[in-house]
Formats: structure tokens, sequence, C-alpha cells
């Protein structure tokens, strides 16, 4: 539990050293980016391994009432990739699964690629780190729908000490709220907010309603960044447009966070950009990375390369970028 | 007392101090860079500022036949300047990253500097004499009217107050795409290689509109990207190797006979990493910030974050010495972390007989490493410990328990003074520490 105060807490710092060196004179330095996108990975590593095992607990509790329940489900979630616009290959949740110490024994491959299947116009951009949260979260998917979303919930509420909105994305949201405070991202990030939240609210919305409420809990697992979306939308005004949507509220009978949330998709977006990066683990196509080949060209950080993507990409990044 | 880097009766005393005493530092006064030319006689530093410093030992006096001649003022220049990449938006420092003198041909004095771009070859020539009886124009230049020019004369040199030029005579722009961390002069005196995160290239010091690349550890997909280039050096006299370091803390020995482009190594040095001391910071710590060759070019040293390492050039698998610089900062990696510290990149040098090792640390500490008698010193650049000629104190820190007197514990160290940089004279006891803006010359008590 020690280790994942801790290691939250240093990837809070990482994600701030790695924007501040965007003001830097003289440039990105890649070389301390680098060394910082590290210890971000092997945090936020240390950080699911340790939600993993107390989900892992909280899942047996639950497991023999609910799993027949589930299982109906896992076939429907297993077509909704094509329901999605999906940008990101399989290769990225393979990875993931061989990603050490992340148990992928529960982890159907369709589930996975869920993960990776992101609307364009979304705040977060699919990384390893949705794939293990979803991973994880297909545990709890199996499980009644109730005790899922509750051990979801109990992520984030472990870490903030409070009721916080369903955390899909456990590592991005607590860290984005003791980023909010630093008001490091605070102002830029509300700018560029409220313009992508709408778009990935709505389209994700639609998507993920599209295939009934049994499946929407799953979706709601798999759609990390849809989730921050649908947070954010429930602490910016009352009643969610979409029906679906609303159920899936209900029935998390989540408590958001309110304004905290509304920041927490551009720190979840800086994650992704800088967990992802440098560390060999793709969760792009390769077309995005060979602009980023001839970006990088050009650049001389992580932060550069992103910013050049969007530029000549329309993909999940770009709503990353913006909110950058 | 025992000391280090020399016989057992060996001490370290205060010689000189350069720079403001002035509490409030400016930015640009910090230096950045320390070398010791060829003889020893030249000193250069260089700071954030983009100015380069040259001191030279005057002779030593008749009159005081005991004292090491000091350190003065030759020349100061104006090497970088500020630019503006306009095609990225990027602001390109001035810092000087590093200094390295080429050999010494003529009457004048070469070196090489550079900053994250460019690097330039700098003369440092004197004058000391003027032509004076020109024909067509007057003392002060103006221009005589050639009516009034009735005969000719001879112009005579005389002499004249000394004055030190330095000029730029190359300058070597636009190969680097990441930042140079450093430069090399290879020993057949023609040709020198800059390195920066991700490339290698090799120069010709006369030929500045080409390089040639001979290393590139730039992935396909940049994001793939696990390493960079650290730091690497020609070998003293092999003209054909040379050694590169990453970030990962492993160094590439290179020959290039091999290849034209070097990608593969000849050799590869690495040490397994200890399982039991891994931590999130481990690949921090473990990233090479300096390697030196040693003089005779058997060795190699590897500076990272807590140690130096000796290695032998003929075995790969491990370092034949590891120093611990200061280990008790290992339990303090989080809070080094997040004050940057940890990122500190630390320098380290070999004495004129490569049998010690200098590298700097804290709280305006330097560690002395003696190779053959394994022991250690630490000294503090410090002006209340400066007295002139005084000897320096060794000083410990005290990692737990009860403190003794003198000590200081690990959590009252000042973490903003930093020993970076360090130079050896390449012949004589004599070392240039740099502290932040000031610079320290220490030398051996002459019994």
């Amino acid at each position: 539990m020690e280790f994942k105060v801790e290691a939250h807490r240093i990837m809070s710092i990482s994600l701030g050293k790695i924007y501040n060196s965007r003001i830097q004179r003289g440039g990105i330095k890649l070389h301390k980016n680098l060394l910082v996108s590290l210890v971000l990975r092997s945090a936020r590593q240390v950080y699911l391994n340790d939600y993993y095992q107390s989900v892992c607990l909280n899942a047996q509790q639950h497991w023999g009432t609910h799993e027949e329940v589930m299982d109906s489900d896992q076939p429907q979630s297993a077509s909704e990739p094509a329901g999605y616009t999906a940008t990101t290959p399989a290769a990225p949740a393979a990875t993931a699964v061989s990603e050490p110490g992340l148990p992928a024994e529960n982890t159907p491959p369709e589930l996975t690629i869920d993960v990776e299947s992101f609307t364009e116009s979304h705040a977060a951009a699919p990384t390893e780190e949705e794939e293990e949260a979803a991973e994880a979260d297909c545990t709890d998917s199996k499980e009644d729908k109730s005790s899922g979303s509750d051990c979801r919930r109990q992520r984030p509420s472990e870490l903030k000490g409070d009721d916080a909105a369903p955390a899909s994305s456990p590592t991005a949201i607590p860290m984005a709220e003791h980023l909010v405070p630093d008001n490091q991202i605070g102002p830029e990030g509300e700018e560029a907010k409220p313009p992508q939240d709408e778009g990935g609210c709505g389209e994700a919305d639609a998507v993920g309603g599209g295939d009934g409420d049994s499946v929407t809990e799953t979706q709601l697992d798999n759609q990390l960044g849809a989730s921050c979306s649908r947070k954010r939308r429930s602490s910016e005004k009352a009643p969610p447009p979409e029906s679906p949507v609303k159920k899936t509220k209900r029935a998390l009978s989540s408590t958001p966070t309110g304004e905290e949330e509304m920041d927490t998709a551009n720190v979840s977006s800086l994650i992704t950009i800088f967990g992802s990066s440098f560390s060999g683990l793709l969760s792009k196509d390769s077309t995005q990375a060979e602009a980023e080949a001839e970006d990088s060209e050009r650049d001389s950080g992580a932060a550069q390369i992103c910013c050049d993507q969007i530029l000549k990409n329309l993909n999940p990044w770009t709503t990353a970028i913006v909110a950058f | 007392m025992a000391g280090v880097g020399g016989g057992n009766d060996f001490q370290w005393c205060f010689s000189q101090v350069k720079g403001a005493i002035d509490e409030d530092v400016a930015e640009a006064d910090i230096i950045s860079t320390v070398e010791f030319n060829y003889s020893g006689d030249l000193l250069a530093t260089g700071d954030k500022g983009g100015r380069v410093v040259i001191f030279q030992r005057e002779q030593e006096s008749k009159n005081r036949p005991h004292s090491r001649g000091e350190y003065n003022v030759y020349s100061t220049f104006q090497s970088h300047e500020p630019e503006f990449d306009y095609l990225k938006s990027l602001e390109i420092e001035e810092k000087i990253n590093k200094i390295r003198w080429l050999p010494q041909q003529n009457a004048a004095h070469s070196l090489l500097s550079t900053n994250d771009k460019t690097i330039k070859l700098w003369k440092i020539s004197e004058r000391d004499k003027k032509a004076e009886g020109y024909n067509l124009k007057e003392e002060d230049g103006r221009l005589r009217d050639p009516f009034r020019i009735t005969s000719l004369r001879v112009p005579v040199l005389q002499p004249m107050d000394l004055m030190v030029e330095a000029s730029p005579r190359r300058i070597f722009a636009n190969a680097h795409t990441y930042h140079i961390n450093s430069i090399s002069v290879n020993s057949d005196h023609e040709t020198y290689l800059s390195a920066d995160d991700l490339r290698i290239n090799l120069w010709h010091l006369e030929i500045t509109d080409r390089s040639f690349n001979i290393v590139d550890i730039k992935p396909a997909n940049m994001e793939e990207l696990t390493e960079v280039i650290t730091a690497a050096e020609c070998h003293p006299n092999q003209c054909n190797v040379f050694v590169y370091s990453s970030s990962k803390g492993t160094i590439r020995l290179c020959d290039m006979r091999a290849a034209a482009l070097c990608d593969r190594h000849t050799k590869f040095f690495e040490e397994p990493e200890d399982p039991s001391s891994r931590s999130f910071f481990s690949e921090i710590i473990s990233s090479i910030s300096d390697v030196k060759f040693s003089h005779s070019g058997r060795y190699m040293m590897t500076r990272d974050y807590l140690s130096v390492k000796v290695w032998d050039l003929n075995m790969e698998n491990r370092p034949v010495e590891t120093y611990q610089v200061h280990e008790y900062l290992r339990s303090k990696l989080c809070s080094l972390y997040e004050n940057d510290c940890i990122f500190d990149k630390f320098e380290c040098c070999w004495n004129g007989t490569d049998s010690a090792i200098m590298t700097g640390s804290y709280n305006n500490f330097f560690r002395m490493f003696d190779r053959n008698t394994r022991r250690d010193i630490t000294l503090e650049a410090s002006r209340e410990s400066s007295k002139p000629r005084g000897i320096l104190k060794p000083r410990k820190v005290c990692t737990g328990g009860k403190r003794k007197k003198d000590e200081i514990s690990v959590d009252s160290l000042d973490f903003n003074k930093k020993i970076l940089h360090t130079a050896w004279h390449p012949k004589e006891n004599v070392i240039a520490v740099a502290a932040t803006n000031n610079l320290y010359i220490f030398q051996d008590k002459m019994n």
C-alpha cells in the first residue's frame, strides 16, 4: 500500500517535470525526459501491480455470485471493436499483456482490443496503462456490475480518500488531482478541455451506448477515456444526454468529484503520451510512428514529437496534444 | 595524515580561488567546464553565459622557488551567443558544454569549445610587437596623402604591451539535431568527434562544411527509444578507437576501421545490475555521466550518479575497480529526484600518472581515490577553508548514528553547492575544482 502511494507521488512528480521541461530554456532535454519517463513507467508498474492485487482480493469476494451474469456479456463485448473507430492495433495489447508483473491470464484478448479502440476526438490516448487497467477491469467485468464499479471506485478513493467518481484510469485521474492543485496544467488544460469533452463524450457515449446496457459496463471498463469524459460531463451538467450513459452512471452510482475530474483528461493524456513514449511499447499504428520518426528529426524531445504528430494525424493523440 | 595522489605524506593545499565572492550568483557565471591544456600551463573554463576564460600559469619566480606559479587570467572571450532556431522555435543555450584543447603546433594555442549545437575552434594568439613606420598610413591609421610622401622607409617592429587575442578560426555548425554533450580530439591531431544524444560525428579540424556520422542510435520510431549517448571520447593513443557511454550504464568501444558506421560495437562494457538494489530510480543512477580514458589508454573510467568505476579495456563484463562517491545518498534518491539533483552530471578525471582519480559531490565536496593504496579522501572547496597555502582538512559525512565532531550529517548537505567539473594537471599535483561560479586551484604541499 505504501508502495502505491509512493508510486503515485512519483508519477505526479514525473509528470510535472515533463511538463516543466517544455518551458525550460534551451529546448527539451532528451536525456532527462527519457529518464523521467522511465521512472514514470516504473512507478506506474508498481502502482498498477498494487492496484491489481487489491482488485483481485475484492474480485474473489464477489466472484461466485455474479459470474454467470457477466459471461453472457463477453461475446457482445467482443464485437465492440467494430463499433469503435479503431485507431490502434492489437500489438499494444500484446505488449501490454506481456508486460511484466501484470497478470494476463484473465484477460480475454477481445476486451484488450476494446481498450485500444478509442474515438478520434477523445482526450485520453490508449496506452499500456489503459490496457493494464482494462485487464484489471476485465476481472471486474466478470463479476457483478456494481461490485466491479465499486472496485474501480475504490481505486481513486483509496488514493484520494473520498468517494471519487469511477476512475477507470486509476493512474491518470488521481494523479491529475494531485497535479491540479499544483496549478501546472490547470489553466491550459481547462481551456482546451471543454471542446474535447463535448466531442469525446458525445462520440464515445454514442458508440458505447449503442450496444445496450448489458455491455455498457464492460465498455466503461475498457474505455478509460470515455469514462473520463462521462465523469467530466456529469460534473459539468447533471443530466447526461445519452440514455445508455445515464444508465451506466446510475449503475455505477458514482459521485463525481466535480471540477477536479475536468482537468484529469489532459493529465491522463500526458501520462499516456509519456508513459508509452521511449518505452518500446507502441500504442499507435505504424503510420503514426513513421510520422513521428520524421517529426523527431526536427525535434529534440518527446513533447515536441507529440506536438508535431497532432499536426499530421487525426488520432487520439490529437486531443491529447491539444490538451497539452 | 595520509593523503591521496602521492606518497603517504601527501597533502593538498589551497592555492587560489577565482570568481566573485558574492553570495548572489548570476546564472551566467556558473562554470560549466574546466580543462587543462597538454602542458598544464593553460587552464580554460567555460561558463553558462557562453564565455571562456583562460588562465595561464606564471613562470616560477626565482624569488620563491618552492612555490609553483599562480594562474592568472590570460584571455577572456565570448565564445557562444544565445541563438534562436526559428524553424523549431527553440532557444539554443550559449552555455559552454565542453572545452578541449588542441595540441600546440605553433606559438598560438587552439581550443575547441561547444554549446548545444555548434562547435568552434578558437585560436588564442599573443601579440607583443607592433609595426611602426608604415609608408601609406599614419600611426593612428589614417591614410597618408600620397603626394606628401617623399621617402620610403621600412616599418620597424616595436614592443608593445602583451595583447592576447582570441579569434574563431572554424565554426562547425548544423551537424547536430540533438544537444551536443561531448567533444574529443583524436590522437591523430587532425580529426575530432562530437557526440549528441543520438549521434556521433567525426570532423576534420580543417573542414567545417562536412562531417561523417559514425554512430547513430536513433531508432526508426522514436517511441522505441530506450537509451541515449551520454559521453564519448577518443582513445589517447589509438586514433581508430573511441568509446561512448549510454544512459543505461553501458559503454561501447568502437573501431573505426571496422566500418564507416560504427553502430556495431567492438566491445561492450556492462556490469550486471544488482537486483537487490533495484528501485524506481535504478535506471537514472546507472546512467553514465562521464567517461575518460586513462593516460595510458589501458583503462577507462566511468561516472554514474553514486560511483566511479574503472574498467580494463580487456575485460567487458565488469569493472576492475568501483569507488563509492556518496553512497549515503542511495536512501535519499526520491528527494534528489524531486529537486532534480539526481540528474546532475558529475565528471571525473585521472591524475597524470593514472594512479589517482577525482570526482565531485555535493556541499562543495570532492573526492579523490588512490588506486594503489585504495585510500580515499573527501575535501571541500570553500572560502572558509581557503587560507593561502593552507592545508585542506579532510571532510567526512556522517551517515547515521552519533555524529562526531567535524562530521557533517547527510541532511545538512547543501545540494545546491555541487562540484560537477574538476580537472587535474597533466603532469603535476595541481587540481582545478569548479564550485558553481568559483574556480578553486589546489596543489600539493611542497615539503
